[in-house]
């Protein structure tokens, strides 16, 4: 009996060290790691110093997996060397988002798209989306993977139109979409 | 020893040389370390650049995590030959990309990991390094550690060394070129002083004079120096002469003659009184030995007087030569040595003292007679007052005894005795003169 109990110690410890082992080496997720792309992003966008406030509001739309892992970066980063807000907006009360400088479209359908699109088109906000063509779209980044790697693509058109400047770093690894419309317009 | 024998100039051609060569050496030393110590700076700075540009660079790529841009931000490098290595780190020290050279020789290898807070780093140790933190807008987004060959950085310091050696080379040449230059420079108005100072010393020619620089330098200071010490001298021989043809000039007036003799026993001065003395010119007696121009006892005086001159001040003999020739020495010690003889003929003298001596024994002799003669004619005188007493008592005494010729041969014995001694008294008289003498032929046998 003894002998048992001392065997199931064994096990449990066993158990312990590999689930901590496992978390402490498991890969992120793509929610994640595009939550750290928002940051970094938000990091080679510059935004008109009028148009910023003492915080930086960062809005989500709807429901995203991206938003625990941006609720925690808030907390421990700065954006824009201003204090982080994070603001959930529902897909049907998009009112909220006058006072945004970023908007991540999480899981809307296409027409709340083309709303939230609306209310942000002209203004210095930066719109991050998360869906096959968002770019395109109309949608200023739009995150994508490929070879297993989260990729982001850029409608430069929408950027200019919103105001806001995009670092060459930022640009040197998107996906550039609209640019030759632009220039070709 | 050696060195005392080295002339002004040599001397100073070196001391040129030498403390040009030193600071040459020390300023060249000094460059060398210098320009190889910035030489490595300057590759360091140049790999610190080349850190920064490719850190900026991989920003993106460390950013969001693309390390497959990060190999080709790093593989851009390639276009530098010499970098061998290089590694992007994340934020955490993790490697996230790296980059080898092909065909790297080095053993340059980058670290598996870095801290997180890993700091600046440049070093060269056998391969150049450099290890940058990748910073954008005071955010830190990696570490960037880069390898280089120094092949590059030695060839270009050997380069440089070749270089300085050659410059060093020629300026060693030119600075030997320069000393001599300025040795010459320095020492040619001293030169010339020696020059003239030799040139009065051979010819006694002291109105030469020295080529004075015109200027305030020290050489002209010494040139004028120089020169007003050869007017004084020039003065001073000039007043040196005209006394010596003084003295010579008295010399040569005086009767007597005077003979110097120096230390070696030489004739080193001859009056015209020892030319006429001697029958030996001045020409003939200078720098002759004393015994060559003169007769042997005056030799072996003189020669007596010049030794005995060095422990007596003054000595004087005279000597008398085998023609009669009588001559009075007396000489004087020279204070560099030798005698000045004054030599006088005084055989004339001599015999003049020598006739006075006997004409002075002859007077002395007459005054003795003449003493002895008035002695003897006061002696008369009287004698004859008594004589002339006995006379008259005698002639007395024969008037009365006439007839007596018992007492009269006594009377006639006195008489006779009376007469004789009037007659003795006459000629005692006659010695003395004061009685005229009665000179008449004698027989001076029949007297004997």
């Amino acid at each position: 009996m003894g002998n048992l109990c001392d065997r199931l110690r064994v096990l449990v410890c066993v158990a312990i060290v590999a689930v901590a082992h496992g978390a402490a080496y498991a890969q992120p997720t793509d929610a994640e790691v595009k939550a750290e792309f928002v940051e970094r992003i938000i990091r080679f966008v510059d935004w008109d110093p009028k148009s910023l406030g003492d915080d930086f509001v960062a809005c989500i739309v709807g429901n995203s997996p991206q938003t625990p892992f941006l609720q925690k970066i808030a907390k421990v980063r700065k954006l824009k060397d201003r204090r982080t807000q994070i603001v959930l907006v529902a897909p049907d009360k998009l009112d909220k988002l006058a006072s945004c400088h970023a908007v991540v479209i999480g899981d809307v359908d296409k027409k709340q798209f083309g709303a939230v699109l609306a209310r942000t088109a002209g203004r210095p906000v930066l719109t991050i989306a998360d869906a096959p063509g968002a770019a395109a779209a109309g949608a200023i980044i739009n995150f994508y993977v490929e070879d297993d790697h989260v990729h982001y693509e850029i409608n430069v058109r929408a950027a200019e139109d919103s105001g806001l400047v995009l670092r060459a770093k930022l640009l040197r690894l998107a996906r550039i979409i609209g640019e030759r419309e632009r220039r070709g317009g | 020893m050696a060195r005392s024998r080295m002339s002004i100039r040599t001397r100073l051609t070196l001391i040129i040389m030498g403390v040009t060569l030193g600071c040459l050496g020390l300023g060249f030393t000094l460059v060398a370390l210098r320009q190889v110590d910035s030489l490595r700076d300057q590759r360091l700075a140049a790999m610190s650049v080349m850190a920064e540009t490719t850190g900026d660079a991989a920003v993106s790529s460390l950013s969001f995590k693309d390390a497959a841009d990060g190999h080709d931000v790093l593989a851009r490098l390639k276009t530098f030959g010499d970098v061998e290595a290089a590694a992007l780190y994340d934020e955490k020290g993790e490697l996230f990309a790296s980059y080898k050279h092909e065909g790297a020789l080095g053993a340059a290898q980058w670290p598996a990991r870095l801290s997180a807070d890993a700091g600046v780093e440049r070093r060269i140790d056998g391969d150049a390094i450099v290890q940058l933190p990748i910073v954008y807008e005071n955010q830190r987004y990696g570490t960037i550690w880069i390898a280089s060959s120094t092949d590059a950085l030695s060839k270009e310091i050997d380069s440089f060394l070749v270089t300085l050696l050659t410059i060093g080379a020629l300026l060693v040449i030119l600075s030997g070129v320069f000393a001599t230059l300025l040795g010459r420079r320095i020492t040619r108005p001293i030169l010339s002083l020696a020059d003239v100072a030799r040139r009065i010393t051979k010819g006694s020619d002291t109105s030469l004079r020295a080529p004075v620089v015109p200027g305030p330098g020290e050489i002209a200071t010494l040139a004028s120096g120089f020169n007003a010490m050869l007017a004084k001298l020039e003065q001073r021989e000039q007043e040196v002469v005209s006394s010596r043809d003084t003295i010579r000039a008295v010399i040569d007036s005086s009767p007597v003659a005077i003979i110097g003799i120096q230390k070696d026993g030489t004739v080193g001065l001859w009056s015209a009184a020892a030319t006429a003395l001697f029958s030996t010119t001045e020409v003939d007696a200078i720098g002759k030995p004393i015994a060559a121009v003169a007769p042997d006892p005056a030799v072996m005086a003189l020669t007596r007087l010049w030794a005995r001159a060095a422990s007596e001040p003054v000595g004087s003999i005279e000597v008398e030569l085998t023609d009669g020739l009588c001559l009075a020495m007396q000489a004087a010690p020279l204070p560099g040595g030798g005698v000045v003889v004054a030599v006088a003929d005084v055989t004339e003298r001599r015999r003049a003292a020598e006739a006075l001596a006997e004409r002075a024994q002859q007077l002395q002799r007459v005054q003795k007679m003449e003493v002895v003669g008035r002695l003897a004619g006061g002696v008369a005188h009287d004698f004859n007052h008594l004589i002339t007493v006995v006379m008259a008592a005698a002639q007395m005494l024969q008037w009365r005894t006439a007839g007596r010729g018992d007492v009269r041969g006594y009377v006639d014995n006195i008489v006779d005795a009376a007469q004789r001694g009037a007659a003795l008294s006459r000629r005692l008289l006659a010695f003395s003169r004061q009685q005229a003498v009665d000179a008449k032929a004698v027989d001076t046998r029949a007297v004997l």
